[in-house]
């Protein structure tokens, strides 16, 4: 009886050894066809996303390409274009650390000096970068940027110190655009203070000087 | 000279806002019509004026799409209805700048805040690019110093081979 139950117990071991193991290879089975179709729908995104950033490359290359060719035309039917191109462009860059240091400092000691002349160098200078801004962004085929919300508060900005500086509904509105919105972008468009570099310093001029002359008029009385 | 001028930007009458009305009305209502004029103005330039133009040149239409990833999760496809999301982008940010605003023009201590610390992100941006950019030279100075050492050794040993056929020519005469 002994050994009976024994070969029993042998063999319902081998059987359920024989079960585990079966159980095993369709798990490990199971496993492996999961990993496939994950790996085949890893495989499948990845492809998706390599086709979309390769359209989205071409198409970019495509506008590149194009907006070099009209540069390339501009600059050789334009002789004014030629000029800034060639001449105006690399002084400025040339010179964009100098200009940009002096800029700040007056505007920084207006600010501390006296107000009045302060919003009058930020009208005169905020004219200024944008003249420069449309000359060099005429020449890069960028000036669609110039209709930006951005610009759109620097104007209303310079037109509100300028023009109506006693109308208290526009004065809000530049307030809480400049101090808001505009002053986001610089975080979100990751603006940098390169003196060395005019459009990067232009793009902080836009973005900053509204926020710096409401600052100045709200606390006018502290400063 | 500004005063001489007419220049009276002190005389605003009474900047304080005390009621909640006021408040609203003065710093949410009218910004957001100011925000209204904006996209008015750029939807009418743009769709209807202009349309033709934003397929060859630059705008911010550009720049929204190549925002990637965060817009997909968010906006879903960036090939579609474009426009209508690049405008809903910026009412999003303009909703997001509000109360800054709001904060700022009642604490002078907190408005000042603000202004330091972008002007702490500006200054770290622009910190950033310039060691990405002495690093990506060094990088351009190392790999060419690199190329123009394996060209050495590629020389030499053209010249080691040519010795050693010499040799083995002189051996066989």
């Amino acid at each position: 009886m002994s050994n009976q139950s024994h070969q029993q117990t042998n063999e319902s071991h081998s059987q359920t050894d024989q079960t585990n193991q079966s159980h095993l290879n369709h798990q490990t089975q199971h496993q492996n066809n999961q990993t496939h179709h994950n790996n085949n729908h890893t495989q499948h995104n990845n492809q998706s996303q390599q086709a979309k950033l390769k359209r989205r490359s071409s198409e970019d290359a495509m506008k590149e390409d194009l907006r070099i060719k009209k540069q390339k035309h501009l600059i050789e039917s334009n002789k004014v274009a030629k000029w800034t191109h060639d001449v105006l462009m690399k002084d400025m860059d040339k010179f964009a650390s100098a200009r940009s240091t002096i800029v700040f400092t007056v505007m920084a000691y207006f600010l501390g000096h006296n107000i009045d002349n302060f919003l009058w160098f930020f009208i005169i200078f905020t004219v200024y970068v944008l003249i420069l801004r449309v000359v060099r962004w005429w020449i890069i085929g960028w000036l669609f940027y110039l209709f930006e919300f951005c610009y759109f508060g620097l104007i209303g900005s310079v037109v509100y110190v300028f023009f109506c500086p006693n109308n208290k509904e526009f004065w809000c509105c530049i307030y809480a655009i400049s101090t808001g919105v505009m002053s986001i972008s610089i975080i979100l468009f990751s603006n940098q203070a390169a003196f060395n570099s005019t459009d990067h310093i232009s793009s902080i001029w836009l973005h900053a000087m509204p926020l710096i002359s409401s600052w100045a008029i709200r606390w006018r009385h502290y400063i | 000279m500004l005063r001489v001028s007419g220049f009276k930007y002190v005389s605003i009458p009474n900047m304080e806002l005390n009621s909640i009305d006021d408040k609203l009305k003065y710093l949410v209502l009218y910004p957001f019509y100011f925000w209204c004029v904006w996209a008015v103005f750029y939807v009418i330039f743009f769709y209807i004026l202009c349309d033709r133009f934003i397929k060859t040149n630059q705008t911010g239409l550009d720049d929204f799409k190549r925002i990637g990833k965060v817009a997909e999760w968010f906006f879903g496809s960036t090939n579609k209805y474009t426009k209508f999301k690049y405008l809903l982008q910026h009412f999003i940010i303009f909703c997001a700048g509000l109360p800054f605003a709001f904060i700022c023009y009642y604490s002078f201590t907190l408005n000042i805040i603000w202004i330091v610390l972008l002007m702490w992100v500006s200054v770290w941006n622009a910190g950033k690019r310039q060691t990405d950019f002495v690093e990506r030279k060094v990088k351009q100075k190392i790999e060419q110093e690199s190329k123009e050492e394996s060209s050495k050794i590629k020389e030499s040993e053209g010249k080691d081979s040519k010795s050693l056929e010499r040799i083995e020519e002189i051996k066989n005469d």
